[in-house]
């Protein structure tokens, strides 16, 4: 087994002079990244998993013209937006909100990390991550992809720029825009929130 | 200041030059508006950590090392006119997506392609565009490579010297041939998960031989 403390840019060397631990390496290290991306973007793991396996054969392939202009991974990254994009024209449909499996509250409390977890905040933390799913997939393409880029895989302006070979100024405007228009829609769904259990709360009492 | 966003946003993202982070922060102390933006800004940040992503197996079958050897002659005859094909499409427009359709039964003529792949120029517009190459792929056909494949992993202990060895651009053809039944079975509906797997599997092992190829020369 070859050491795994190498740097990306060593790794797509070895893999391109025909290392094949080099890349299953490579593999190994952005594979979670990317499914993580593929399925924010989609927002079904199944089309995630077909997005990862088609993204890493074509890096594969492309080992040879992959000239280290850019990042590995920003290389990656990008042959994965191209591959999302393409299925989303495909399916002529906007992604899919990716909802938690279940809404049952006695389900959710089998999945407490700790005891100081209540169920209630285990609820609130699966409504909030439906919240944001929803929110993101509602918003234009170029501003999700600039706040997944940054705030799921901390990339900074120039490294999105790079990935998305767009101007820097463009990229901090899609994530204001983005983040303004999220803050809107889960400020007013909090609210929503907070009136239906005051309501709730009055017809209880 | 509060007309321009940027300056905020790079100091919410801590990526203000040392002169910037003091020229914002000098102005958030006199303005409330830009405090209660950022303010805002910060918690839709917090909001978003909620969206969490399901736990998954890995998909990817690791390479291992393998050293094929083997002849055109034994490759169906199916996948020469496609890969020819393909590379001429590629060649002509740069790239080609791939549109599908199932057969839903064997006709009288023979069997049934399992898959219908025609490539489209994208350049001039996915719908309108007439295909300018189109391949079908037989069970029997997709069987054939598969053995012929599989054979050709397990051939290491047979004697290499009545083979010849493909040249990469022979690779490159046939792994353009695996990208295409890939992107086919991609745009296709119904259930298709055992084909899927199939043409996966084989695109993996085609991706080594090709490189162990590479690697042996």
């Amino acid at each position: 087994m070859a050491p795994t403390n190498r740097s990306d840019e060593e790794l797509v060397a070895r893999a391109t002079a025909g290392d094949l631990e080099s890349f299953n390496q490579l593999v190994r290290r952005w594979e979670r990244p990317i499914f993580a991306l593929a399925y924010r973007t989609l927002g079904r793991e199944e089309d995630a998993r077909d997005v990862v396996q088609d993204a890493f054969l074509r890096a594969y392939r492309g080992l040879p013209r992959f000239k280290g202009e850019a990042k590995f991974s920003s290389w990656l990254y990008r042959i994965t937006l191209n591959l999302c994009r393409d299925w989303i024209r495909r399916e002529r449909r906007a992604p899919i909100v990716a909802t938690p499996a279940g809404t049952d509250p006695d389900t959710f409390a089998d999945e407490q990390v700790s005891p100081a977890t209540s169920v209630e905040e285990l609820v609130g933390r699966r409504q909030m991550s439906e919240a944001v799913a929803q929110a993101m997939a509602e918003l234009p393409e170029d501003q999700r992809t600039a706040i997944l880029m940054k705030e799921y895989h901390g990339l900074t302006f120039q490294e999105i720029a790079d990935t998305l070979q767009c101007p820097l100024s463009t990229v901090k405007t899609r994530l204001y825009q983005g983040l303004s228009v999220l803050r809107r829609r889960l400020e007013r769904r909090q609210a929503e929130q907070a009136s239906l259990r005051r309501a709730t709360w009055e017809g209880t009492s | 200041m509060c007309d321009e966003r940027e300056p905020l946003l790079a100091y919410l993202y801590a990526e203000s030059d040392p002169d910037e982070r003091r020229r914002v922060e000098s102005h958030l102390e006199s303005c409330e508006t830009c405090r209660d933006e950022l303010a805002g800004l910060r918690s839709v940040r917090e909001d978003l950590l909620a969206w969490d992503v399901p736990d998954h197996e890995s998909v990817w079958k690791p390479f291992t090392p393998a050293r094929p050897v083997w002849s055109w002659r034994d490759v169906p005859a199916w996948t020469m006119a496609a890969a020819a094909a393909v590379m001429l499409a590629l060649g002509a427009t740069g790239t080609v997506v791939a549109n599908a359709l199932v057969a839903r039964s064997a006709g009288p003529a023979g069997p049934a392609p399992v898959l219908m792949a025609a490539g489209v120029p994208v350049a001039s517009g996915v719908h309108d565009a007439k295909p300018v190459v189109a391949i079908a792929v037989t069970l029997a056909d997709l069987a054939a490579l598969e053995t012929r494949v599989l054979d050709e992993v397990n051939h290491r202990a047979q004697p290499t010297s009545a083979r010849t060895s493909l040249s990469s651009g022979d690779y490159d053809k046939l792994l353009a041939v695996m990208q295409d039944l890939n992107n086919a079975l991609a745009s296709s509906r119904g259930d298709l998960k055992d084909l899927k797997a199939r043409v996966n599997d084989l695109s993996v092992t085609v991706a080594q031989l090709a490189q162990s190829q590479q690697g042996g020369r």
